[in-house]
């Protein structure tokens, strides 16, 4: 009796397995990471929404964006970390907006055209970096800063040349010219640069270059008076208006001894307003992108728990700004992606453990979120275009006219 | 003559059309990549995998011999 009833379960178990369509699976890489290890992360004290500030004056810009990152990966990562009741330091933000992100070629953008929708305030074709789609230049709020006498950062935990980065104080035409952003953030005078691709400062006769060329940009940012720091304790120790860490040769890992993106978005700081206290004669303050990266690499490989953490450690670099935005009160942070990754949506589970489904291994076309806080942050509630983020933004910086083709 | 693998790379921004185990022939559209992004070869595809750094799909088909 027992032996007929083994045959006939393992006989329907043959059939179920047969009659399920399995998923077609993809050939991804997991990188070698407790990604359920989430012990770094440490979540708000509190629901309650930030305060709206009366005060109008902006001197400071911090402007994060999660790359890949729509509601659906902000909603997951606060259901692992904090359950449903709980919100992640950028969701207490007291302004909040829609963004819509298609580029000018396409309903469904690129961190490229996204990024320069958001840093220009035009839309390009994918692929395309700080140029309009006829190929002519356009400035970037961030150079349009620097021009008006704020110091300027950009923090990655992707190559710092990658697209989104490079969207803020580059112009190529196509976001594979790597080589080339690198000469143009350090020709920009770019203060503050931290994340990885160090390959591309480095010259064609080095094992670990990414260039085509002999350049030793390394050395020449030295020799322009940038400190360079390549560990996390050369980072900690670091304080000038001039900083480069480079921490990879290629993105970053995101895993210790590496510096994580909190600290590195706490020490651009730190070094901004070092660089703003050596400037004489300007009372301007900084303008700073931070992106976390890696939130659209995890979804790219529609793995669930890693977006988590990216996500988390993004919103740890968030709070590190929001930190800084209270205490000064003339700090606007805005908080937003460049577009959504993996078509993520929750399905029913329980509580926590909400269950995932993609719907690609691509980026979509859906809208994202955007968080506001600090002065003016009630201009950016709303439903609206990624270009009108810099368009917004300029005239509270006194930059006008937006955008500016340059000549 | 034996062919070896061949490499396709295609832009991580569009979604790729085929998988692991799949049959191609020469001349098939791999991705949903504007422009003609065809295989090169027929074959059965054996890896496809994102590259981070290039933000790019890698396909890796095999040649039918």
């Amino acid at each position: 009796m027992l032996r007929t009833r083994t045959i006939a379960t393992i006989t329907l178990a043959i059939i179920l397995a047969l009659a399920v369509p399995t998923t077609r699976a993809f050939d991804y890489p997991t990188p070698k990471v407790d990604v359920n290890d989430l012990s770094f992360y440490q979540p708000p004290i509190s629901t309650e929404p930030y305060p709206l500030t009366t005060a109008k004056e902006v001197r400071n810009v911090i402007f994060c964006i999660g790359d890949g990152m729509g509601l659906g990966q902000v909603t997951l990562a606060r259901l692992r970390a904090l359950g449903p009741a709980g919100k992640l330091h950028m969701e207490r933000l007291p302004v909040s907006g829609v963004i819509r992100t298609h580029s000018s070629n396409r309903l469904v953008t690129d961190s490229a055209a996204s990024g320069t929708a958001m840093s220009s305030g035009i839309k390009t074709k994918n692929g395309m970096i700080g140029l309009a789609p006829d190929g002519s230049p356009y400035r970037t709020i961030m150079e349009a800063a620097k021009a008006s006498g704020m110091a300027t950062g950009l923090v990655a935990t992707s190559a710092i040349t990658h697209a989104t980065p490079a969207s803020f104080a580059s112009h190529v035409k196509s976001r594979k010219m790597e080589a080339d952003v690198a000469e143009q953030l350090l020709a920009n005078r770019v203060n503050v640069l931290l994340g990885g691709g160090r390959r591309f400062f480095l010259p064609k006769s080095d094992p670990n270059s990414g260039r085509k060329d002999e350049r030793d940009l390394l050395a020449e940012a030295r020799d322009a008076g940038y400190v360079y720091a390549e560990t996390a304790a050369q980072l900690r120790s670091v304080n000038a208006p001039y900083l480069l860490g480079l921490f990879q040769d290629k993105g970053l890992t995101t895993l210790p001894p590496e510096p994580m993106l909190a600290l590195m978005t706490r020490k651009a700081i730190e070094c901004l307003r070092h660089a703003k206290d050596m400037s004489s004669g300007s009372n301007k303050g900084f303008f700073l992108m931070v992106e976390g990266s890696q939130i659209d690499w995890a979804c790219h490989s529609n793995d669930a728990e890693s977006c988590v953490r990216q996500t988390l450690l993004f919103d740890e670099a968030v709070k590190a700004a929001i930190d800084f935005a209270l205490a000064d009160g003339h700090t606007l942070v805005l908080v937003t992606a460049d577009h959504e990754t993996g078509g993520l949506t929750l399905f029913d589970g329980d509580t926590k453990e909400a269950r995932v489904k993609w719907s690609t291994k691509s980026h979509t076309g859906t809208p994202v979120p955007l968080f506001a806080l600090g002065p003016n942050a009630e201009q950016f509630a709303g439903v609206y275009d990624n270009t009108e983020i810099p368009k917004r933004l300029a005239p509270l910086l006194g930059i006008r006219p937006w955008p500016q083709p340059i000549k | 003559m034996i062919r070896r693998e061949t490499t396709i790379r295609i832009d991580a921004t569009y979604q790729p059309t085929v998988a692991p185990g799949d049959t191609v022939f020469r001349g098939q559209k791999v991705c949903k990549e504007p422009g003609e992004q065809t295989c090169p070869i027929a074959g059965t595809i054996q890896t496809v995998r994102f590259d981070p750094d290039r933000h790019e799909f890698v396909i890796v088909v095999v040649p039918v011999h």
